[in-house]
Formats: C-alpha cells, sequence, structure tokens
C-alpha cells in the first residue's frame, strides 16, 4: 500500500469518526496534564533546592531543648575539634505579627563580612550597605511586604520587643521573588536589630554551622559532637538531602497513585467503549478485508489512529502543565507543598523539565491507551470478511 | 484531508518549539545565583512552608522538650 494514499485514508478515517476520539482526547489532556503539573512543580523546587545545596554548610547544630539560645562555650567547643572549618554562628527566629497569627522568619546578619557584602551584590546590584547600616533598616520578602502594606506599615514595621518597647525598623528593600522559594516569609535585619527584637543577649546565638572537609570524617565529627553536648541536634548536608528526596518522593508518589487509579479506569472505559464501537463498525473492517487488506494493514490503520490521538493529547496536555506551573506558578497546586496557613506564597519557579519523568509518563499512559485500541481491533480484523459484513 | 492532518502537525511542532524557546530563555535568567546568595546570606536551606508555627510549639507534657510536630524539629530528622 502506497504510504501517501495510506496517509490519506488515515487523516479521511481520523476527521470522519472525530466524534468517537473528542471524548477520549479531552479525558486524555486533563490526566496528563494534572499530573506533568504536579511532577513539574516537584521536580523545578526540587532542582531549585538542590542548585543550592553548594551554598549550604555541611553541618547545622542547634539546640535541641526549649531554650534555643547557645552561647559562645558552644562555638569554642566546636571551634576545638580537628578538622573544623568556616565556623558560623547564625540568630535566627521567629516573630509573631499578632498573638497565634501570621509569623516571620527573622533572620540576622553581619553585612561587613565579605561574603554576606558579595551575595547581598548579587541580590542587588545598587545596594548601599553603608546606608543599609546607617538607620534601623531591613531587608523583606515580597510575601512580607505585602502583608505589612496590607497592615498600613508602607515603609516600616513596628516590632513589639520581649521587654515590652517598641522598635519601629524601615523597609531598604523587597527581596526578588525568585528566592520566595526559601525566603518566602522572611525578614534579613543587621545581627544587632535580630537579637534585640528576637530577645537574644549579646553572645547568643540560635545556631551554629561549620564545614568539614573530608567528609569520611563527618561521622566522626558528629559523634563527638554528640559526646560532648546532651542538648544539641545536628543535622549534617547528605540529610538534607535526603530528607529533600523523602519528602517529595511521598508527596509525588501518592499522586502517581491516584494517577495510575484514575488511568486504569480511563483505559476500562476506553475499552469497554471501543469494543462496542467495533462491533458496530465490524461491517467497515469487512469491506476493507473484502478489499484486500490484510490484518496488518488493518492493525497498521488502527496503530496509527490511536498514535495520533495518544500524541496529540500528550503534547497538548504537558504544554498546558508547563503554561500553568511556569508561567501562572501553580495557583493552588502550590499549597500542597507550601502550605497556606501563614503568608500567602508568592513563587517564581524555575523552569525544569526532566526528560526521564515526561519519557515514562509518556510510556505509562501510551502503552494501556493502544493497547485499548488496538485489542477489539485486532480482535474484529481477525474475523472472516464475509462474517464481519453480516 | 491531508491537508488538515498536516495543519495539526504544524500547530503541536509550534507548541512544542515554543516550549522549548521559554524553556531555554528562562532556565538562564540567574534563578540558581539568586537563590543560592539568600541561601549564602541567610543559612536558611529548606524550603520556605506556611504552616502555622503557633501548633505545638512546645510538648504541654514536657516543657523541657521541642513538640514534636514543630517543623525544625522535622527538618532535623
Amino acid at each position: 500500500m502506497r504510504s501517501s494514499s495510506f496517509l490519506y485514508f488515515l487523516t479521511l478515517m481520523l476527521f470522519k469518526q472525530k466524534s468517537k476520539h473528542i471524548g477520549s482526547i479531552v479525558i486524555s489532556i486533563v490526566l496528563i496534564s494534572l499530573i506533568s503539573s504536579l511532577f513539574f512543580l516537584s521536580s523545578s523546587i526540587k532542582s531549585s533546592l538542590k542548585d543550592t545545596i553548594k551554598e549550604q554548610p555541611d553541618f547545622v547544630v542547634s539546640k535541641s531543648t526549649i531554650d534555643k539560645v547557645m552561647d559562645s562555650e558552644y562555638i569554642d567547643k566546636i571551634a576545638s575539634i580537628r578538622g573544623v572549618e568556616s565556623i558560623n554562628a547564625r540568630v535566627y527566629g521567629r516573630y509573631y505579627f499578632n498573638n497565634k497569627g501570621k509569623s516571620a522568619l527573622i533572620v540576622g546578619i553581619d553585612p561587613f563580612e565579605e561574603s554576606n557584602a558579595k551575595y547581598l551584590r548579587v541580590l542587588f546590584n545598587d545596594i548601599d550597605i553603608e546606608k543599609f547600616l546607617s538607620k534601623d533598616y531591613m531587608i523583606v520578602s515580597s510575601s512580607v511586604d505585602n502583608y505589612l502594606k496590607s497592615h498600613f506599615f508602607k515603609d516600616s514595621y513596628t516590632f513589639k520587643l520581649p521587654s515590652g518597647d517598641f522598635k519601629r525598623v524601615g523597609i531598604y528593600r523587597v527581596l526578588p521573588t525568585k528566592t520566595n522559594l526559601i525566603a518566602n516569609d522572611m525578614i534579613i535585619l543587621p545581627i544587632d536589630i535580630a537579637r534585640e527584637i528576637l530577645g537574644i543577649d549579646d553572645d547568643g546565638v540560635t545556631s551554629i554551622s561549620f564545614d568539614v572537609a573530608n567528609d569520611a570524617e563527618w561521622s566522626n565529627v558528629k559523634s563527638l559532637l554528640y559526646g560532648s553536648f546532651i542538648d544539641i541536634n545536628v543535622v549534617d548536608k547528605k540529610e538534607i538531602i535526603s530528607y529533600y528526596d523523602e519528602m517529595f518522593a511521598y508527596k509525588q508518589g501518592l499522586f502517581l497513585l491516584l494517577y495510575i487509579i484514575s488511568l486504569v479506569t480511563f483505559m476500562m472505559i476506553l475499552y469497554q467503549r471501543y469494543s462496542s464501537v467495533y462491533s458496530v463498525e465490524k461491517r467497515d473492517i469487512g469491506i476493507l478485508r473484502a478489499l484486500g487488506w490484510s490484518i496488518k494493514d488493518i492493525l497498521r490503520l488502527k496503530l496509527s489512529e490511536s498514535f495520533i490521538v495518544a500524541m496529540s493529547s500528550f503534547i497538548i496536555g504537558v504544554v498546558i502543565a508547563y503554561i500553568y506551573v511556569f508561567i501562572f506558578d501553580a495557583p493552588l497546586l502550590k499549597y500542597i507543598f507550601f502550605g497556606m496557613d501563614n503568608l500567602s506564597v508568592e513563587i517564581e519557579l524555575k523552569p525544569y523539565i526532566d526528560i526521564g519523568m515526561l519519557v515514562s509518563l509518556w510510556l505509562i499512559y501510551t502503552i494501556p491507551f493502544i493497547s485499548a485500541i488496538i485489542i477489539p481491533s485486532w480482535r474484529v480484523a481477525t474475523t472472516s470478511a464475509k462474517e464481519a459484513m453480516k | 484531508m491531508s491537508r488538515a492532518f498536516f495543519n495539526i502537525i504544524a500547530v503541536l511542532s509550534v507548541m512544542v518549539l515554543a516550549l522549548i524557546i521559554d524553556y531555554m530563555v528562562r532556565i538562564n535568567s540567574g534563578y540558581k545565583e539568586t537563590l543560592s546568595a539568600v541561601v549564602a546570606i541567610s543559612g536558611v536551606e529548606h524550603i520556605s512552608l506556611q504552616k502555622a508555627f503557633y501548633q505545638d510549639s512546645y510538648n504541654v507534657a514536657y516543657p523541657e522538650m521541642v513538640g514534636i510536630k514543630k517543623m525544625d524539629f522535622i527538618y532535623a530528622k
């Protein structure tokens, strides 16, 4: 059979029976776009977090008791461990805008520290660090900025201190929305002001981070730390990576399960539908057989027809998912990963497409889809032409 | 009829091409650098979950221990 006449006949069949295909195309697009959106969202978050791994310290030590503040004794003891380098004391804590209400993460930094100054310039090209320190200023995320603006704090916010006094701090800059994956509820302040707001003494810190260049020594360092202190939590970089993997695998797995259930149901409906359609179309296939078409030709026609339907649905579904996640930043779906109890989530997702995931999705969808159409066609095509035309 | 078929193929190809172009343009627009900068400055390495942090902030039965549902405890695990 010449390929151009086959193509012509295939197109003719597709357009002649378009009402038969529209239902399955629409359901396929909905299923594929839903599951692709979820995969795009989770792989984008995971990829962004893994991008930042290089900047993260190897270890973070914090207190496990309700009193979160550590003094200089902890830093000195950690510094005395062989192999420990780049020790950095950090001050952070949660500030509640009202009782049991919305909260922000206060982070105290030393802007004059060389690395902090360098990274502040990456975030804001024209930042004047001396001006930032000249008055009581803070850098806030866009979500915090919007929350404050909605409560009539346009250029500054008055913090309530643990001592009962009030402290007015001006908004110096707003962090780019690209950082909201990490900093959606973050307020960056000079370390002294952060301590004042959180009620921490002058030499108090809330966590200590450090690096250990030789990762074969990591377990030894951890044992030494737990041996030296009874009230600390030690988290290393590897644990954070495995935590991310577990968290996303869990949420993705739940949805994959739901997807497989809906896909199986859809395929069963499709199989049932095509079986009944083919009993009506038996005559058409009988005519084709009588005209000299072999079983192989008929199967080739049906295979091409279902492949085109599956391919079109898949491409449209994936493109819709891409637009939904990376152009509109996944409204509603993002709350599955970020929650919605605190400040509004204003993330700008990094486009990331996992080709392996797309190929798996294509196989999971296409193989049952084509099988659900080909099997009833094969059953009809194998009957004799005379019987089929009865 | 074949023209309609090629039209469909053309529309699908344009959609895929537009997706690839958008992807290529946006993937290199400084996401990594910006996010890495904020991680390096703040030292915060986990995603900004918008949970209600006042819930179970401490263990009522054993005030010396942290509440098991507190987010930083979960991160630590």
